[in-house]
């Protein structure tokens, strides 16, 4: 073998564009697929008309424009950020904690985020006459919380050291938020549908304000998490080992988790609790591109995008004219795969 | 000047003491046998030396006491007795890993840290397996990449924590072969628990016994693995066989009813 080829693992091109075109065609699959037809053509046409100094005629008539603009796109668009985001998230997850199973549900982050918009929906805080949407932050301060309970109950113990021990904390306090949930959930009861609906996830009421609302989040925490690509590779070999290189493994575990909380928060603030994603797509790039978080964190998050904007279309055609929770789409796929991600990771971690 | 200067050094866990005012000097160029038994300490007192066990007393390498990893990283390499081995991950990259105190935090590696890493895979003979996946390795193999991975960090100061413990004779050899060659080659100062005794004395500049957290022992092998110390240290009895070629050679000879019983020191 020659010098030539000693060269370490990095994202290949062909896998970059190729995960690019997937998501290319699941958001022109997304723009397409509805009750109402509309044709490749036309879509492109109208999207380049939509770009700033082309003018083109699309050919669409002024209804399909709103339904394709105003409609079908914020949709979609919020489809790749928050799958986009839940899955890089996740990749990051498994990345800090060595844990194949670490996702976002792990560690008290979605059960807080759920706790949060369920307070804010039983209070009957709509968002009518509120300068912000008081459930995207409310989730958001539940997830913040989440994740703190679950940071000091992991440290507080002896040997909360390892990283065991904090996903033992996060499935306590998971638990435990859960439980206040429902409380809250029942107690208030004409309030449960909406929490139902909220739960179960939902891209369905969107528009581009809650676009505008994730894209600074899910901005700033990827260009965080993919920064620490290649510290999670080191992290690989474990706290002590990776401290004996000159990393300080906390830090490191710190920041990264915070941007993935931060990231989920807002995901799971527009779109309700969508399990499992984080599980799914990093553990697919894993099998088919390589385990390096070189690879993994910015694949899982172009491809996260990409599936969840397909989920997304099994759910709103699949009972069509009615529509079934993203959420039961992804937990369809998502826990028969966790249990094969449990059975092959059994004895070892990635 | 000394590559390691240990001063008083003690470890405590939860107020018991493991290793307990530990004095010890290492020269570059020189390779120093940790022995004991088990529990002796000697993982324990390398970890203080990495910086990855908190301890008291002083450590300093090439007259200075690093309190940051990173500076720490560059002059000191560690091989843990049983690195964790991260599934899937290629020999290349594992020795890439190696060059982290080098590259800056965000910055990803340089032209430079890939040379080092290909240089050491030459070194290593590892060229052939550098895109074999570390899981799937050998015991005598992986042990070549962890060596490797130590190697690529370019400490002068290079720690092993019983480096041949799972291997067959040939692999236990070819180990110490290499560590002997590292060593001579860039002048570096090795610490080493060593595990076999008769390894020790073959390749050990000095030995340095260790029994129950201190040092009773330190010197020459001829002078340190004796008869008397391995009985009195390891509650071993054995005979000792001075060969002309082979050098110091430790053998278990059958317990007498009377040594089985521990002898308090």
């Amino acid at each position: 073998m020659s010098t030539r080829d000693l060269r370490p693992t990095r994202l290949g091109w062909g896998w970059l564009a190729g995960s690019l075109a997937v998501l290319g065609v699941a958001i022109l699959a997304g723009a397409l697929i509805g009750p109402v037809g509309m044709d490749v053509g036309s879509v492109l046409r109208s999207a380049l008309d939509h770009l700033p100094f082309v003018s083109v005629d699309s050919g669409l008539s002024d209804r399909q424009e709103v339904i394709l603009w105003d409609l079908r796109m914020p949709r979609v668009i919020l489809g790749v950020l928050v799958g986009g985001m839940l899955a890089i998230a996740g990749g990051a997850y498994q990345g800090t904690f060595r844990n194949p199973l670490a996702d976002p549900y792990l560690l008290g982050v979605a059960a807080g985020a759920g706790l949060g918009a369920t307070l804010a929906i039983t209070a009957g805080a709509t968002g009518e006459g509120w300068p912000i949407d008081p459930l995207p932050l409310a989730a958001f301060l539940g997830a913040l919380i989440g994740v703190a309970l679950t940071y000091a109950m992991g440290y507080s113990l002896r040997s909360g050291r390892t990283a065991v021990t904090l996903i033992l904390a996060g499935v306590a306090v998971a638990a435990f938020l859960t439980a206040v949930q429902t409380y809250v959930q029942q107690r208030e009861s004409e309030s449960l549908r909406q929490v139902y609906g909220w739960i179960l996830g939902r891209l369905s009421t969107v528009g581009w304000k809650e676009v505008l609302l994730v894209i600074p989040y899910v901005a700033a925490c990827s260009i965080v998490i993919l920064l620490g690509r290649r510290l999670l590779d080191v992290m690989s070999v474990g706290d002590h080992e990776a401290g004996a290189l000159g990393l300080n493994p906390n830090w490191v575990r710190l920041a990264i988790v915070i941007a993935a909380t931060l990231g989920t928060a807002a995901a799971v603030a527009v779109s309700g609790l969508i399990a499992f994603v984080g599980i799914i797509v990093p553990h697919t790039v894993r099998l088919l591109a390589g385990t390096s978080y070189r690879i993994v964190l910015p694949l899982s998050l172009i491809l996260g995008g990409a599936f969840l904007v397909v989920a997304d279309i099994f759910a709103r055609t699949l009972m069509a004219p009615a529509e079934l929770p993203i959420g039961v789409v992804t937990a369809f796929v998502g826990a028969p795969f966790f249990a094969v991600v449990l059975k092959t990771n059994r004895s070892t971690g990635p | 000047m000394n590559a390691v200067e240990l001063r008083d050094v003690t470890v405590a866990y939860n107020g018991t003491s493991v290793v307990t005012s530990v004095d010890l000097d290492v020269r570059s160029g020189e390779w120093v046998g940790l022995v004991g038994p088990n529990g002796a300490g000697k993982s324990t007192l390398l970890g203080a030396i990495a910086g990855t066990v908190r301890s008291e007393g002083s450590v300093a390498l090439f007259g200075e006491s690093h309190h940051k990893r990173r500076e720490l990283a560059k002059t000191v390499a560690l091989v843990p007795q049983h690195p964790l081995i991260p599934t899937a991950m290629k020999v290349i990259d594992y020795v890439l890993l190696g060059r982290t105190p080098h590259i800056a935090i965000l910055a990803t590696e340089s032209s430079e840290d890939l040379a080092a890493v290909a240089d050491v895979l030459h070194r290593l003979d590892l060229v052939d397996l550098a895109h074999r996946r570390i899981d799937t390795l050998s015991g005598g193999e992986a042990q070549r990449a962890f060596l490797a991975r130590a190697l690529a960090q370019e400490a002068p100061v290079l720690l092993l924590d019983e480096p041949s413990a799972a291997l067959d004779i040939g692999h236990q050899q070819d180990v110490f072969d290499l560590i002997d060659r590292s060593r001579t080659e860039q002048s570096l100062a090795v610490i080493s628990a060593v595990h076999d005794l008769t390894i020790a004395a073959r390749f050990c500049d000095r030995v340095v016994l260790m029994h129950g957290g201190g040092i009773v022992a330190d010197g020459p092998p001829l002078e340190v693995i004796t008869a008397g110390n391995v009985g009195r240290f390891f509650n071993a009895e054995v005979k000792i066989i001075h060969d002309d070629e082979a050098g110091l050679v430790v053998v278990p000879v059958q317990k007498t009813a009377a040594s089985n019983i521990r002898p308090i020191v």
